[in-house]
């Protein structure tokens, strides 16, 4: 689904970003990538959403590799990958249900089919009571639940989740990775780049470590480790 | 800033459509000027009507003359008599020669022929609106490269309003954009509503200008202090084309414009507001 093949990147400045990273990453996983901030895990889910190209290698998503993509196709990869933020990027002055609204409307989907996709998504992460709530009006968790909902509005296979309880007190925060589980049930492929070591290590997935730029490990059911050996 | 956009936009165009609807009357002046340019060489009445005949023929095939015709001196004292109705031209032996009215292929050429014909040993007289018709090319030429110059000018400034007007709109909504991007729309579907700004501004700033030029224009025609002279406006009916002219060349500026901007800002790094 996701591979990374000898990919490095290396910023103007000249600051790397990765370093012959190589990682395949299989349709249906869920992930996290693990490290200290600066290391690369926002830059590895850059690449995969075409938001940076490697300066070396290549990175393969669905067979398609996308630093070789015509930027007239990358609005068509975007459409397969549901991204989620630490910051939730909501759109102030537009309510929960017209957010998510906006997502489809900006993909071309018509108004019959946006109207009735809507509020599935929102039962989906439980604000179906939410609907004409502003951001403002929302606490913490339920604004990311709706950059949820609106990262799933395509259907996409894959989600990339940045920090996404960075701003999240604890159990809210829980809440927030047992949904991101609960889409990975329906074989959404789910990368999250975390250094929440409590979700990490009470989730027993697959962790992929960075530490300057590199992989120092890969490990199917890991823990966090802050330390790199 | 809309308001200055259009304004801007405005301005150019009244200036284009101003100095086209100039350069339309000075056209029209020149040809009704020289007699739509004719030289009238009058030659000596010595020289006998074959020798006439046969110089009708040489200048005809003259580069940049449109005909020759031969006015002879019977037809040119009767033309003088009836003009004229005097007693004392009654009797008078016709002391005209015979006459070649040269027409010139456009008002440049008339100097110079009239210079050629000048030289012609046969000849008594050259007479051409040479000097009028002089005069009437210098001012269209300074016309036309005045207009091209101003409206050059204001277009160039008017775009650059125009594009930093619909700047200021894209960064004013660049977050929306930024999640537009995120999730996968076209650019088209992006920069779509940008470029639909661009064009109504373009538009809009044509109809100001109309509105200003169309009355009055028509109200010049209507006050022309010459046209009784036989130096009249051209009517208003050209006021349609003109209109519908600077309408498209304001829809075509205002797209440009905002298709400049719309395209630096989705190329810059991220497009908008960066999605991670």
């Amino acid at each position: 689904m996701i591979e990374f093949r000898d990919v490095s990147v290396v910023y103007p400045n000249g600051a790397w970003g990765l370093r012959d990273v190589s990682v395949t990453i299989a349709l249906g996983e869920f992930v996290f990538l693990v490290g200290p901030t600066g290391e690369g895990k926002t830059t590895f889910l850059r690449l995969i959403h075409r938001e940076t190209v490697p300066t070396q290698g290549q990175v393969l998503v669905d067979g398609t590799d996308v630093g070789a993509l015509r930027p007239r196709r990358v609005p068509m990869l975007r459409r397969k990958i549901g991204v989620v933020f630490q910051d939730f990027r909501l759109l102030p002055d537009r309510t929960a249900s017209e957010n998510i609204a906006f997502a489809l409307y900006a993909v071309g989907r018509a108004k019959g089919e946006v109207r009735g996709r809507v509020p599935e998504l929102l039962a989906c992460v439980g604000l179906q009571d939410k609907a004409d709530c502003f951001p403002s009006q929302l606490s913490c968790g339920e604004q990311q639940r709706v950059g949820i909902a609106r990262a799933l509005a395509g259907q996409p296979p894959i989600l990339l989740a940045d920090e996404p309880t960075g701003n999240l007190d604890p159990d809210t925060s829980w809440d927030i990775i047992q949904l991101l589980m609960a889409i990975n049930s329906l074989s959404t492929t789910v990368v999250v780049a975390t250094h929440d070591k409590m979700i990490v290590d009470r989730c027993q997935k697959r962790v992929i470590g960075l530490a300057e730029g590199r992989i120092i490990r890969d490990q199917a059911e890991g823990s966090y480790a802050l330390s790199v050996s | 800033m809309a308001v200055a956009a259009v304004l801007s936009l405005a301005g150019a165009l009244l200036v284009g459509g101003a100095g086209a609807l100039a350069l339309l009357n000075i056209n029209l002046w020149t040809r009704a000027a020289g007699g739509e340019l004719e030289i009238w060489v009058f030659l000596d009445p010595k020289v006998p009507r074959s020798r006439a005949m046969q110089l009708r023929r040489e200048i005809s095939r003259w580069p940049k003359v449109r005909s020759v015709r031969l006015q002879t001196r019977e037809q040119g004292f009767r033309e003088l008599s009836g003009a004229i109705r005097h007693p004392a031209l009654q009797g008078l032996e016709n002391p005209l020669g015979d006459a070649l009215i040269v027409k010139a292929v456009n008002p440049d050429a008339v100097l110079p022929l009239s210079s050629a014909l000048r030289k012609l040993p046969e000849r008594d007289e050259v007479i051409d609106a040479g000097d009028a018709v002089h005069w009437i090319m210098s001012v269209a030429r300074v016309v036309r490269l005045g207009t091209f110059i101003a409206a050059g000018v204001l277009a160039l400034v008017a775009a650059v309003v125009a594009a930093n007007t619909v700047r200021l709109t894209l960064f004013a909504r660049r977050k929306e954009i930024g999640i537009m991007q995120l999730v996968g729309a076209t650019s088209g579907i992006v920069a779509g509503p940008f470029l639909l700004e661009g064009a109504l501004l373009g538009i809009l700033g044509a109809g100001v200008a109309l509105a200003v030029l169309v009355p009055g224009y028509s109200y010049l025609v209507g006050h022309w202090p010459i046209a009784s002279l036989g130096v009249p406006l051209a009517p208003t009916d050209v006021l349609a084309p003109l209109a519908g002219g600077m309408v498209f060349v304001g829809f075509a500026l205002g797209l440009l414009s905002s298709g400049f901007s719309v395209r630096r800002f989705l190329r810059a790094p991220g497009g908008g507001e960066q999605p991670l």
